[in-house]
């Protein structure tokens, strides 16, 4: 169907809502928003040409997936640095797809205009896509790549691991709130400022580390994400032209860019930098071009107008970045058998890569890697962590360790609220908190989880043991020679302890109405 | 290039362990779709020290993201549930882009050899503007119920069918509207306001209307798969779309619109199926709370039973205006009823219908 057949058909099925007679639909979900009754419309396609379109996308993944990359045996001549860590980014990127796909039923639900409505829609399937592509991916890394170890498992392992529990954190932002604040955490600022550099830039690393079947998938994910981003600037819009709406729409934008900041910019900085063997761009280059200049300069600003400014911590945010993802990285490493990958020790390379990227680097995380570089030997009876005076606490909302953005210049704070502690990793996090409190009232962090476990036998309750039953899933080096076994780990006398225990409340969250 | 590691390499497994297949062998479908909903209760519990059901964050209410009050059925594993047709998002969207084409293609040929010129207006005007396009609503209200059905459905592969089932029904709406477009260059008969003015104001719509509404409004997910699946498929959409316009389209000589509901019959075959699955399931005796769940369905299928039926005795008008019927409501209302009798007492419930359990 072309030209004027499609305009009309297209209009007409923008009008398939009506008034109900007979009854009336209860809210399911909190609403706080006036919805108005016309609005852009984000989604041009016919059900039609959108399974046509998407059919001859998936046709070529998995077409290229199992037929070119499989026959040249390409996974296995990826960078392993970078393959590994693709065991825990694919389970985060798929839970965030997941998460969106429930985001999505819920606005069809609230938002009362048939146009975003059929838009929603169309990313509702786009979202299964992804979850299916994603998964795809991690199965056939796990059956392809050099050490199956970690691929086979990391979706089990998604919520013992304090990362991955963090993105868990991050991500249940997309559908938990009302579901604009849902709509503002996955389509506003999840899709429109970071996956350009998660599924578009990423990939330029990973197809520079040897890895095609990341950017062949992520690639085709990306192709649906211009569609999402449209949803979330029509329903953006369609949000600030009511305005008795801004008040509200500021304080849940200013949240959830600061719930996806917290996340995302440590994980993904600590990807993007410390897994390349072959070296190009920093995450700080494509944060400034990508969340920088063409979301917070271009697509923001250009609401201004409307009454949408951008988030109130956004300076803050912007100064962080210089560092967050160091910072995730050090802890990350420093507790390196916990993971379900490898991490191998970085080189005199990788030192003047750092440098020169991030000026100052040396001074604040290079004693760390050069003394991480000591103790990958299980002879010397020696991991990172195990030599911390205390550990941090997790924040009680992002869940991710309170020592942003660099440990000597920490903004963590140690609360109380109807009687229990909590730490908090920034103002950010203790502002979210303090406008909802009663919405963690189930939420625990790792720490709290686990403390009491020896190591050796926390390992094992997880389930962190290779098919062997005594060889870790995780290592701290690449060599196939003396791996750590979990009589080493055993050997270290680590307790997980929970430090938020002894550290002492500087006072009440004082409670935002 | 490199070699896996020496100690492990003869041993470690390349698959997914972690899912029980149900069959013999993990499927693809079941390696890309189970597990991928957080389940509090079982696969995700950390086995650490904290006794009580975790969530990071709670909606705005203070209920849990995934409530086991979304529905009044209860299952200690939802996530046992399997997609009788295997379906993922690469399979589900090939297979409608399949039937879109066949659409397309059977349209753009009856537009060619001059069929759809030929037809008889009052055909184009009193069943496909009149009758047709007054259903896409009831369609329309199905996807618009489904979406937050597949937000709450306590399981994946719940979610992932309720998602689908939810994309076939705006197919199915939008199908009707595409083929009275492209019917308009054939003649002069369509008058696509009609469908919309019967939906809200002719009298045998209403009682169809009043249901469609309800279906909006019920925010139980597992009584919408069941109610839609198990009394509204096999009775009104039988009734309203499979007897009055498939039936009725050959001796009308209008094969394309025959060919479209054809499309929507194999989707309902699926759907029937999946919610048949369920119904076995949360009854199965190893459920501890079968007698109970047994007991709501049976008063879901009364209920719906019920409502769908009224909206189906309410359509005979419709079946007045078709020019050259195959059928006759009372013959079509016969045949529906017991469809579905037989589609409830096969799940061995009683139906309002008659037929034994």
């Amino acid at each position: 169907m072309k030209g004027e057949d499609f305009i009309k058909a297209h209009d007409r099925v923008k009008d398939f809502d009506w008034q109900p007679s007979y009854a009336e639909a209860p809210a399911r979900y909190d609403m706080p928003y006036r919805i108005p009754a016309k609005t852009s419309d984000p989604f041009r396609h016919l059900v039609r040409d959108y399974c046509a379109m998407e059919r001859d996308k998936d046709d070529r993944q998995y077409g290229a997936m199992s037929d070119v990359m499989a026959r040249a045996k390409m996974p296995a001549k990826a960078s392993e640095r970078w393959t590994e860590v693709l065991k825990m980014v694919l389970p985060v990127t798929t839970y965030a797809e997941y998460a969106a796909m429930k985001c999505t039923g819920q606005l069809v639900d609230a938002v009362a205009n048939a146009e975003l409505r059929q838009g929603y829609l169309a990313q509702m399937i786009d979202e299964v896509r992804h979850v299916n592509q994603e998964a795809h991916l991690v199965r056939y890394l796990a059956k392809h790549a050099p050490d199956p170890e970690g691929f086979t498992q990391g979706f089990r392992l998604r919520n013992t691991n304090f990362i991955t529990r963090a993105s868990r954190a991050a991500f249940d932002g997309f559908f938990a709130g009302n579901p604009i604040e849902g709509a503002l955490n996955l389509q506003v600022v999840a899709e429109t400022a970071y996956t350009n550099p998660i599924f578009v830039t990423l990939t330029e690393v990973a197809a520079a580390n040897g890895d095609q079947a990341t950017p062949t998938t992520f690639l085709s994910v990306q192709s649906d994400e211009a569609r999402h981003m449209a949803n979330g600037y029509a329903t953006l819009a369609a949000i600030a032209s009511v305005e008795d709406n801004l008040p509200r729409l500021q304080r849940d934008f200013d949240t959830a860019f600061w719930r996806q900041h917290t996340f995302l910019d440590s994980f993904v900085g600590a990807v993007y930098d410390y897994f390349q063997e072959t070296r190009g761009g920093s995450y700080l280059e494509a944060w400034k071009e990508w969340v920088g200049d063409d979301w917070a300069g271009s697509y923001i600003r250009k609401l201004e107008p409307f009454g949408v400014n951008l988030p109130t911590n956004w300076e803050e945010a912007a100064n962080r970045i210089q560092w967050v993802g160091h910072t995730a990285m050090m802890l990350f490493a420093a507790a390196w058998p916990m993971q379900f990958l490898r991490v191998d020790p970085l080189t005199a390379k990788d030192f003047d890569w750092f440098e020169k990227k991030y000026p100052g680097w040396y001074n604040h995380y290079g004693k760390f890697w050069e003394n991480y570089a000591t103790m990958t030997d299980p002879a010397e009876g020696r991991f990172p962590l195990g030599l911390f005076e205390s550990p941090p606490p997790l924040c009680r909302v992002c869940q991710m360790p309170c020592v942003f953005p660099r440990p000597d210049i920490s903004t963590a704070r140690i609360k109380t609220h109807a009687g229990r502690k909590h730490a908090f990793c920034s103002d950010g996090c203790e502002r979210t908190f303090a406008i909802e409190p009663h919405r963690y009232a189930h939420n625990y962090t790792w720490d709290e989880h686990f403390e009491g476990y020896e190591l050796g036998d926390w390992l094992v309750a997880c389930g962190l043991l290779r098919a062997d039953g005594k060889t870790l899933i995780a290592q701290p080096h690449l060599k196939r020679e003396r791996m750590w076994t979990l009589d080493d780990a055993r050997a270290l006398k680590f307790e997980i302890r929970n430090p938020l225990r002894d550290l002492p409340a500087q006072g009440e969250v004082a409670v935002l109405q | 290039m490199s070699a896996a590691p020496k100690e492990t390499a003869a041993k470690t497994a390349r698959d997914f362990t972690y899912i029980k297949p149900q069959r013999r062998r993990l499927t693809e479908y079941e390696a890309l779709t189970v597990h991928m909903q957080p389940d509090h209760l079982g696969f995700d519990k950390p086995p650490g020290v904290i006794a009580d059901t975790e969530w990071y964050l709670l909606r705005t209410d203070g209920t849990p993201l995934w409530n086991p009050a979304s529905t009044a059925l209860k299952c200690a594993d939802w996530f046992a549930w399997r997609d009788p047709a295997q379906q993922w998002q690469r399979t589900y969207v090939r297979h409608q882009e399949q039937q879109e084409s066949s659409i397309e293609r059977a349209t753009e040929d009856a537009a060619l050899d001059g069929s759809l010129a030929e037809l008889d207006a009052r055909w184009v005007r009193d069943v496909l503007c009149g009758h047709y396009r007054a259903w896409s609503f009831f369609e329309y209200a199905i996807f618009r119920a489904l979406a937050p059905a597949q937000r709450e459905a306590l399981a994946d592969t719940l979610g992932n069918a309720l998602c689908f089932q939810c994309f076939d029904h705006l197919r199915h709406a939008q199908d009707v509207i595409c083929y009275l477009v492209e019917l308009e260059h054939h003649g002069d008969a369509v008058d696509d306001a009609a469908g919309k003015a019967a939906w809200l104001n002719a009298p045998a719509y209403q009682p169809a209307r009043r249901l469609a509404e309800e279906i909006m409004a019920c925010q139980d997910w597992a009584e919408l798969m069941l109610g839609l699946n198990l009394v509204v498929g096999p009775l009104l959409q039988q009734l309203a779309v499979s007897e009055l316009v498939r039936r009725s389209a050959l001796p009308n000589r209008d094969a394309v619109a025959a060919h479209i509901v054809m499309t929507a019959e194999r989707d309902r075959r699926r759907n029937l199926a999946a919610a048949e699955e369920l119904a076995r399931m949360v009854v199965d005796a190893s459920n501890a709370d079968a007698a109970a769940n047994r007991a709501t369905i049976q008063r879901w299928l009364d209920d719906w039973s019920r409502r769908a039926d009224a909206a189906a005795v309410a359509l005979a008008p419709a079946f007045d205006a078709v020019p050259l019927p195959a059928t006759t409501h009372a013959e079509a209302l016969a045949k529906a009823r017991a469809a579905t009798a037989k589609v409830i007492t096969g799940l061995g419930y009683t139906s309002i219908f008659g037929g034994a359990a």
